[in-house]
This record gives C-alpha cells, sequence and structure tokens, in this order.
C-alpha cells in the first residue's frame, strides 16, 4: 500500500492520472504524517515522508525497514527479494 | 526509523479506494507491505 500525506482526494486524482490504481493510497493527511511519525518517517522541516519502504509479517511486526532518502530511488530487485522470503 | 523486529504501530487510515484501512486488521493473514513516499505528483 502506498502512504503520503496528501488527502484522498488528491490520491485519487494522482491515480486517475495513472489510468487508476488498484492498492490503496493512504492519506496520513489528519494529523498530518501521524503515522510516518510513528515510524520514524515524518521530515517535519519539510512537511513531507521520506521514500522508505516497510514491510510487516503477519505477526505485526517489522520484518524490513529501509530509506531511499526522498530524492533517492528504491531498489524494486531487494524489495522482491524480500517479499519473496516472507512469502 | 522504525526498527526491524519492532510492532509496527497500528493506524486506521481512509484510502484513494473510498475504504478505510486498519492495519492491525491484516494480522494473522496477511504480511503487508508500506511504500512511504514525499508527495503525490512528485518524480518516483
Amino acid at each position: 500500500m502506498g502512504i503520503s500525506v496528501d488527502s484522498k482526494f488528491c490520491h485519487k486524482a494522482w491515480a486517475k492520472s495513472f489510468d487508476g490504481i488498484t492498492y490503496p493510497l493512504l492519506a496520513d493527511f489528519h494529523p498530518k504524517g501521524g503515522v510516518a511519525s510513528a515510524y520514524g518517517l515524518m521530515l517535519d522541516d519539510k512537511g513531507i515522508t521520506d521514500r522508505a519502504t516497510v514491510l510487516i509479517g503477519k505477526d505485526g511486526t517489522v520484518k524490513w525497514a529501509e530509506s531511499a532518502g526522498v530524492g533517492g530511488e528504491r531498489n524494486p530487485g531487494e524489495l522482491l527479494g524480500k517479499c519473496k522470503e516472507l512469502g | 526509523m522504525i526498527d526491524t523486529g519492532a510492532q509496527a504501530p497500528d493506524f486506521e487510515l481512509d484510502s484513494h479506494l473510498d475504504t478505510t484501512v486498519k492495519l492491525s486488521s491484516f494480522q494473522g493473514s496477511k504480511n503487508v507491505l508500506l511504500v512511504f513516499y514525499p508527495l503525490d505528483f512528485t518524480p518516483t
């Protein structure tokens, strides 16, 4: 699932620009970045969240977490590998 | 950033699909991938 501080209405418009996104885009909008803060990923000085990926297991614990940095890029291959490891 | 092995903080948020997603509802049944990104309409 995607998550940012945008409202669901902004998410809807953005998803439309891709002809729709089938997985949920979550609105961490009010209180702004509340969830990102709980995960230590809110950049308070910028008002946005870090570009980061968190993999959570069925037991509700964090199995893997990585930050790419705001201007960075994720590593899809590594990400896919981590998901496969978890099964 | 949250540590590996930590309990993932629960949340309940609205989605663009007009659903409400509660993280703990997946516990025991599904793994969850949370993809945080800075803002909509910005480069991936």
